[in-house]
């Protein structure tokens, strides 16, 4: 018996040694407030049918297991005056499942003690003359009445309209690696002047653009030819750290030309993008850790 | 000493199973304490032997605890939501159950022995060691897949805890038949 009262003891104590670490682990890591990725992104708005609106814009957050608290609202800074309706389904999803149900989607994926949540943004901007719209900063509002303040990067809401008829765009592919290709047919001598966008300095050490063969910084005087195809190779690298990999980019930048007549036309590049898919609870601990959350 | 093993085997078998009519529990697992509860009070009484007294003080306090959550069950309060506070729960009362069982196999082994019944004594400290090995796993297992959501480690708890339940209940049963023909 005196063997088993050895095992007794020491098993007692390594059980309340484990306790005591999962205990501090929580209450030590626990977040002060849901963290939210972060976003540098350009999002196209369209007209459907007679009012500009972006659906189902996601935006992904992560909070502590437990956190019940649901957003009901949400206000952008900048642009108080768009519409802004949330949901943490798709809106337009009428799908009917025996094993989820609503409060299963919002109480988010589990990874350790934190809960990783989507929601669904549908924007909608009752203005005709809209110029592009900058987000950065977004008030939440919650069902317990509690409001959040929120950095979420940048986020540029633009509407295409702009017409040209130099550059057909013929096809384009891209690739799981990050990688894609556009190609266009040149209808007249065109003369490249440059690549904008508002983002391109916050991702140009994670892209690399070639257009016509040329890095897109060195494409300033490259003189195309009518009758020719155009190819504009892209590719977003591996992110580097784990901030970045849990950041969601989206870079549709314009190509600005001169065509012969000496008029300026921009057509804008898709296809630039990181978004993260897969996460794990270890990733998920490193990230909080990175952005100095925990 | 029969009807004493005899309670707690059925103790053990309603805090393992429960038996529901639609959402009524018949017999919640306070219920199945509170027999264990009476079981080693019988031991006691019949040996007088303090182990048995302490394992039935710690059955008294899972009772209680049992009454507790079902309370606060019932009002919709549902301790799992809050993360801490119910792996602290979930993890302590899990042991206080472990020494339970192991206090209650101990006086066994000790009016075992008084009685010079060596083989039963021994199979008992076997049961001790047994349980106590597989219980520390389980009760490891479970607190550390309650924090970090481990699907894998919570079927393992899930597994041990059930087994050795299984496991009590028949060395239960087979100290009950030593007293069989009393």
């Amino acid at each position: 018996m005196e063997l088993n009262k050895k095992i007794f003891s020491y098993g007692i104590f390594f059980i309340f040694l484990i306790l005591a670490f999962t205990v501090v682990f929580t209450l030590v890591n626990r977040l002060d407030e849901p963290v939210f990725l972060n976003m540098y992104m350009e999002e196209n708005i369209y007209k459907n049918p007679d009012i500009y609106s972006l659906d189902n814009f996601q935006l992904k957050y992560i909070t502590n297991i437990g956190d019940k608290r649901r957003i009901i609202d949400v206000y952008f800074k900048e642009a108080p005056d768009l519409q802004v309706d949330v949901s943490y389904n798709p809106f337009g999803f009428t799908g009917f499942s025996f094993f989820h149900n609503n409060s299963d989607i919002e109480l988010g994926d589990r990874y350790w003690i934190y809960s990783l949540k989507t929601i669904y943004l549908n924007i909608f901007i009752d203005d005709e003359e809209f110029e592009d719209i900058e987000i950065n900063e977004a008030v939440f509002k919650f069902d317990d009445g509690s409001t959040l303040d929120v950095n979420l990067g940048r986020i540029i809401f633009y509407k295409d309209d702009n017409i040209q008829e130099d550059l057909e765009h013929l096809g384009s592919s891209s690739s799981s690696d990050g990688s894609s290709r556009s190609f266009y047919n040149i209808k007249k001598d065109i003369r490249l002047i440059n690549l904008d966008s508002p983002i391109l300095e916050k991702v140009k050490d994670k892209i690399a653009i070639t257009i016509a063969g040329y890095d897109y910084s060195q494409i300033e005087g490259v003189l195309l030819e009518a009758n020719r195809r155009l190819y504009v190779n892209t590719i977003f690298k591996e992110p580097g750290d784990i901030v970045e990999k849990y950041t969601y980019y989206s870079v549709h930048p314009k190509l600005y030309y001169e065509n012969s007549e000496g008029e300026t036309f921009n057509v804008r590049i898709y296809n630039i993008h990181h978004y993260p898919f897969k996460f794990t609870a270890r990733e998920i601990y490193d990230y909080l850790k990175s952005r100095g959350e925990i | 000493m029969y009807e004493g093993y005899n309670k707690v085997f059925w103790g053990i078998f309603f805090i393992t199973f429960h038996i529901n009519l639609g959402p009524v529990t018949i017999l919640p697992a306070f219920v199945g304490y509170l027999i264990i509860s009476k079981g080693i009070n019988i031991l006691y009484e019949e040996t007088e032997i303090d182990t048995f007294k302490k394992a039935q003080l710690l059955a008294n306090i899972l009772a209680a605890r049992s009454i507790i959550i079902g309370v606060m069950e019932l009002f919709s309060f549902n301790i799992s939501d809050l993360l801490i506070l119910n792996t602290l729960i979930v993890t302590v009362f899990s042991t206080v159950e472990m020494i339970m069982f192991y206090k209650l196999i101990e006086g066994s082994v000790e009016y075992f022995t008084s009685l010079n019944l060596e083989k039963a004594a021994h199979r008992n400290m076997g049961a001790a060691r047994f349980y106590t090995i597989a219980s520390i796993i389980g009760i490891i297992s479970m607190n550390l897949s309650l924090v970090f959501h481990i699907g894998r480690l919570s079927v393992l708890a899930l597994f041990i805890l059930i087994i050795l339940r299984i496991y009590l209940m028949v060395a239960a049963r087979r100290n009950r038949n030593i007293f069989a023909a009393e």
